[in-house]
C-alpha cells in the first residue's frame, strides 16, 4: 500500500518533474538553429525580407530576451493556455488532440494487444526455456525484431492491400466518407493491417522482457514447492510463475502505454494515416516551435502520470512492497 | 476437465481484451470524427468525372487561407494574372492591363461580371482591401505586395496600384507561385484576428468550389458560374497518401488518377501499364555549382573561371535520368527563350585540361601527392554545405564532382543542414555551394537580380558586387520595353560570364503518370508548372464524356 503521505510527496514530485521538463523543452527547442520564418520564406523564395522576418517576430514575441520568453510561456501554460501553431495558426491543442485521436485509434488496440500477446508467449516460451518449441518461437521474434518496421509495413502493403487486396492501401476511410460520412466498420477496416502489423512488433518486445523474466522465476523455491504439492504443470505456471515474473512488465509496458503518446511515423506514413507522429515531424521541419513545445509537454505530463501509476500498480500487485510506510 | 477449463478461461479473457480494443477504438473514432468532421454540413457524392489527386497530408490545405499562407486548396482562390512557361501572361481576374512609362503605375481592368462562389459581385474593392488588410495586420503573405505603396479603385472593374519604385517585372512577382491571391472582402473585414482565423468556407473566384473536409479528403466541385472556361471535370478529391510508392499503388489500382513527381525508374517500370500514361513537365527544377566570391579560392576569379569548366553537366544529367544540362550563364533556355544571350551559351565547356592549365596560369600548383597546392602555399580542400531544397539531386551533382575535381586534385567534402536558415547562414561561411531552385527564379532578366547588391538587397547569396551588374539591375526595373530589357539582359549576361558568381548544371523535369482510362488532357495546354495549376485542371477531359 502507499501511505498519502507519500502519495502526495510523489505528485509533488511529479509537479516539480513537470516543470523540469518544460524548461528543458523550452530552451532546448529555443536553441535549435533555424526559425520557422526565414526556412517559410526561403521555401518560397531565394530572398528574405528583413521587415517580414522582424514583424512575424515581433508578434510572438520572439524579439524579447530568451528568459522574459521563458517567464511568459510559464505563465501561459499554467493559465491553460498552450499557445497557437506558427504554421497552421491554429490553438496547439486542438491541432494535437485532432491528429492523436487518429494515432490512438491504432495504437491503443496495438499496444494493449501486443502487451498481452507479448507477455502470455514469453511466459510460455520461458516457461519452456531450452526447448524446441522455445528455440523455435524465440527465433521467430528475433527475425521480427530484425527487421525494420518500415520493411514490414511496405511488405504487408504489397502483398495483403496491393496483391490480395484484402485491406485498403491506407488512409483512415474511403472515399466514400464524402456522401456518407465516417462508418465505424470501414474505419476498422483501414485500421486493422496496420494494428496487426504494430502488434507483433510491440509483442515482440515484450516477449523478450517476460521470456527473461520467467527463466528467472522457475528457478525458485515455491516453484518446487508448487510441484512438490503435485499442482499440474499450467497452474503453476499461470498461477504462480507469471503473477511474480510480471512484476518487471509493470513498470515497462506503463512506459510503453505513456510512449504511444508520441504516435508511430513509420506506420502513419507507409499507411497514410497522419497522427501524432507525423504532426511532430512536420513541426520539427518547420520549426513550428509552440506545436512541438505542446507535443512534447503532453508527452511530459503522460510520462510524469505512467511513472505515478507504475508506482502504485508495483504495490497493488506486490504485498511486499510497502512504499512510503513506516513497517 | 481441468485443462478445458484454463483454455476456456484464456479464451474469454482473449475474447475480453478483443471487445476492450474494439471499444476503444470506437471511443477514439467518436473523438476523431468530432474533431475533423466536415465543416459544411452537406455531404457530395462523388461523381466518377471528379478527378482524384494524392496528397502528403490535408492539414496545412485546410488550416490555413491564402490570406495567411500559401496553400489554399487549387482552384479556389485566384490573383490577378497567371504566368505560364512560355513567359506568357494570361489574364485571370485581370481582363488585361498596362503599365506606365516610368513602371511604377500598374493599371488592371477586372473581369467583369465576376461573382464570388457565394454570389457576392467581385470588385476592385476586394483586390485593394487584400493588399490593405494584409499590410494592416502585418500577415506573412504581405510580402508578395512589399513594392506595392497603394491601390486606388477609380470604378468596380479597375485597380490601379501605385508602386513604391519603379518594377517592370511586378507582373512576375504577383503571379509566381504562390504570387497573389485576391481574397473576399465580405468575408475577411468580419476577422477579427486574422492570425488564427480558420477558414472553413473558402470563398473564391476560381473555376472550382470548396465542399467539404472529411478525413483524408478535402472535396471540391466544378464552379458552374465561373467568367472563364468552366472545367469539364466535376470536381476534385483530393486523398491523403503520405507515401510515394503506395501513391503508384494506389494509381495502379485505380484508386487515384494522377502522381506527380515519380522517379524515373517507376516511370520506366509503369511504361508497360496500358491505363497508365506518363509525360513530363519539363525543366521543373535546376541545380547549380554556385560560388561564395568572398572566400577563398572562390574569392579568385581565375579558379572560378578554371572550375567553370570542371562540372560535366552532360553526366550528371544522366545521372538525374530527366532534364537536361544547362550551358548558359543562368537563366534556363526552355523557360526564358529569346531572353538568354546566345554569345554566352556554352561559355562553359566541360574541359578538364582546360581547367587544370588555367589553374597552374593563376598560380595553383600539384604537389607529390597530386594534391593542389594554392597560391598560398596550401593544400586546396573544398567543403560544400548541402540544404534540403536540393534532396538527393544534391548527392547527385556531389557524385559527379568529387571525381572531377579530385582529379584535379582537390578534395571534396560535405556537410548536410536540414534547416533553411543554417544552411543559408553555412553558405555564407564556404567557397562552393550546391544550390537547387525553381525554374520559375530563371526564367527572365528580373531572375538576374539574384546576383545584384541593392538597397532592397543589401546582399546575394553568392557574396558577389559588381557597380556596373547592380547599376544594370536598377535600369531593369525601371524599363518597360522587350527590345530594352533584352538589350540589358544580354550586357548582364556577359557580366556573369565575365566573373562566374555561378554555373548552371542541369535543369529536371517532374515526371507524372496518369489513368488514360479515366482523363485525357493532362499534358496538352500551354504547360503549366504542377498537375494542380487551375490551368491544367481545366484542360481535363473525363474520358467517358470525351
Amino acid at each position: 500500500m502507499i501511505s498519502g503521505k507519500y502519495l502526495l510527496q510523489r505528485l509533488c514530485y511529479s509537479g516539480a518533474s513537470f516543470i523540469v521538463c518544460l524548461t528543458i523543452t523550452f530552451f532546448l527547442l529555443h536553441l535549435m538553429p533555424g526559425d520557422y520564418i526565414s526556412n517559410y520564406l526561403l521555401s518560397l523564395s531565394n530572398t528574405l525580407p528583413k521587415e517580414i522576418v522582424d514583424q512575424f517576430r515581433e508578434q510572438f514575441g520572439l524579439n524579447l530576451p530568451l528568459t522574459q520568453q521563458y517567464v511568459l510561456y510559464l505563465g501561459n501554460i499554467l493559465h491553460g493556455q498552450w499557445g497557437y501553431s506558427y504554421a497552421y495558426g491554429q490553438p496547439v491543442l486542438s491541432m494535437i488532440f485532432g491528429k492523436l485521436c487518429w494515432s490512438l485509434v491504432l495504437l491503443v488496440p496495438a499496444t494493449i494487444l501486443g502487451i498481452l500477446i507479448g507477455t502470455v508467449i514469453g511466459a510460455w516460451s520461458g516457461w519452456k526455456s531450452g526447448g524446441k518449441k522455445d528455440f523455435a518461437v524465440f527465433n521467430v521474434m528475433i527475425v521480427i525484431r530484425a527487421i525494420p518496421e518500415f520493411w514490414w509495413a511496405i511488405m504487408a502493403v504489397m502483398i495483403f492491400a496491393f496483391y490480395l487486396q484484402w485491406f485498403p492501401l491506407g488512409g483512415y476511410a474511403s472515399i466514400s466518407v464524402l456522401s456518407t460520412g465516417l462508418d465505424f466498420f470501414d474505419v476498422l477496416h483501414h485500421a486493422l493491417l496496420p494494428i496487426i502489423l504494430m502488434t507483433f512488433f510491440i509483442a515482440t518486445g515484450n516477449y523478450y522482457v517476460m521470456r527473461n523474466s520467467m527463466i528467472a522465476v522457475i528457478g525458485e523455491d515455491y516453484i518446487t514447492t508448487a510441484r512438490a504439492k503435485g499442482l499440474d504443470e499450467r497452474t503453476i505456471l499461470w498461477r504462480h510463475a507469471l503473477k511474480n515474473a510480471l512484476l518487471p512488465m509493470v513498470t515497462i509496458t506503463t512506459f510503453q502505454c505513456a510512449g504511444i503518446i508520441m504516435g508511430n511515423i513509420f506506420i502513419e506514413t507507409v499507411f497514410s494515416w497522419p497522427g501524432i507522429g507525423y504532426l511532430t515531424t512536420q513541426a520539427l521541419t518547420n520549426r513550428d516551435l509552440p506545436l512541438l513545445e505542446g507535443i512534447f509537454l503532453l508527452d511530459s505530463l503522460i510520462t510524469i502520470g505512467a511513472m505515478l501509476v507504475a508506482d502504485i500498480l508495483s504495490s497493488a500487485i506486490d504485498p511486499r512492497i510497502r512504499m512510503g510506510t513506516d513497517e | 476437465m481441468k485443462i478445458t477449463l484454463h483454455m476456456r478461461t484464456h479464451r474469454t479473457g482473449l475474447f475480453c481484451v478483443l471487445c476492450v480494443s474494439f471499444l476503444l477504438i470506437s471511443c477514439f473514432f467518436s473523438g476523431c470524427t468530432t474533431s475533423t468532421a466536415p465543416k459544411n454540413a452537406t455531404m457530395t457524392r462523388v461523381s466518377v468525372s471528379d478527378v482524384i489527386i494524392p496528397v502528403e497530408d490535408t492539414t496545412s490545405i485546410t488550416y490555413t487561407s491564402s490570406m495567411q499562407k500559401a496553400g489554399t486548396p487549387t482552384g479556389i482562390m485566384e490573383g490577378l494574372v497567371i504566368k505560364d512557361r512560355d513567359g506568357k501572361f494570361d489574364p485571370a481576374l485581370a481582363e488585361s492591363w498596362n503599365v506606365s512609362d516610368d513602371a511604377k503605375t500598374w493599371t488592371f481592368h477586372l473581369a467583369k461580371n465576376t461573382t464570388w462562389n457565394d454570389g457576392i459581385p467581385f470588385t476592385c474593392a476586394d483586390v485593394k482591401f487584400t493588399n490593405d488588410y494584409m499590410k494592416k495586420n502585418n500577415l506573412t503573405m504581405g510580402y508578395v505586395l512589399k513594392d506595392v505603396q497603394s491601390i486606388d479603385c477609380p470604378d468596380d472593374n479597375t485597380a490601379v496600384f501605385h508602386l513604391k519604385t519603379s518594377y517592370s517585372f511586378f507582373l512576375d512577382q504577383i503571379s509566381r507561385q504562390p504570387g497573389l491571391s485576391i481574397s473576399p472582402k465580405h468575408i475577411w473585414e468580419n476577422v477579427t484576428d486574422p492570425q488564427h482565423y480558420q477558414d472553413t468556407q473558402f470563398v473564391g473566384t476560381g473555376p472550382f468550389v470548396y465542399v467539404q473536409t472529411a478525413p483524408g479528403y478535402v472535396q471540391l466541385k466544378r464552379n458552374d458560374n465561373y467568367y472563364g472556361k468552366v472545367p469539364e471535370v466535376t470536381g476534385i478529391v483530393l486523398k491523403t497518401i503520405s507515401n510515394a510508392d503506395s501513391q503508384v499503388l494506389a494509381l495502379k489500382n485505380g484508386e487515384i488518377d494522377v502522381v506527380t513527381d515519380i522517379t524515373p525508374t517507376v516511370a520506366q517500370s509503369l511504361a508497360g501499364e496500358k491505363k497508365i500514361s506518363v509525360y513530363s513537365i519539363n525543366d521543373t527544377g535546376a541545380y547549380e555549382v554556385a560560388f561564395n566570391t568572398a572566400q577563398y579560392p572562390a574569392n579568385l576569379s581565375a579558379f572560378r573561371h578554371a572550375m567553370s569548366h570542371a562540372v560535366d553537366r552532360e553526366t550528371i544529367s544522366s545521372i538525374f535520368g530527366t532534364g537536361r544540362p544547362t550551358n548558359t550563364t543562368f537563366l534556363i533556355t526552355g523557360l526564358a527563350g529569346n531572353y538568354v544571350n546566345p554569345a554566352d551559351v556554352g561559355m562553359y565547356d566541360y574541359n578538364l585540361t582546360k581547367a587544370q592549365e588555367m589553374l597552374a596560369i593563376a598560380g595553383f600548383t600539384r604537389n607529390s601527392d597530386g594534391k593542389l597546392i594554392g597560391p598560398d602555399g596550401k593544400p586546396v580542400s573544398i567543403t560544400i554545405p548541402l540544404g534540403s531544397k536540393g534532396g538527393s539531386g544534391n548527392q547527385k551533382v556531389i557524385a559527379v564532382l568529387k571525381n572531377d575535381w579530385g582529379s584535379l586534385g582537390i578534395p571534396i567534402t560535405t556537410v548536410s543542414y536540414d534547416d533553411q536558415t543554417q544552411y543559408r547562414k553555412a553558405v555564407n561561411q564556404y567557397p562552393v555551394f550546391i544550390d537547387a531552385f525553381p525554374v520559375t527564379l530563371h526564367d527572365d532578366p528580373d531572375a538576374l537580380g539574384n546576383f545584384a547588391v541593392t538597397p532592397l538587397q543589401e546582399t546575394n547569396y553568392y557574396n558577389y558586387n559588381n557597380n556596373e551588374y547592380n547599376a544594370l539591375v536598377a535600369q531593369l526595373r525601371n524599363t518597360t520595353d522587350r527590345a530594352d530589357l533584352m538589350k540589358i539582359g544580354y550586357r548582364m549576361q556577359d557580366i556573369l560570364a565575365q566573373d562566374v558568381p555561378t554555373v548552371p548544371a542541369v535543369t529536371t523535369d517532374t515526371l507524372v503518370a496518369y489513368r488514360n482510362d479515366r482523363f485525357t488532357g493532362w499534358d496538352v495546354g500551354p504547360g503549366f508548372h504542377s498537375i494542380t495549376d487551375p490551368r491544367v485542371l481545366e484542360n481535363l477531359t473525363p474520358v467517358q464524356a470525351s
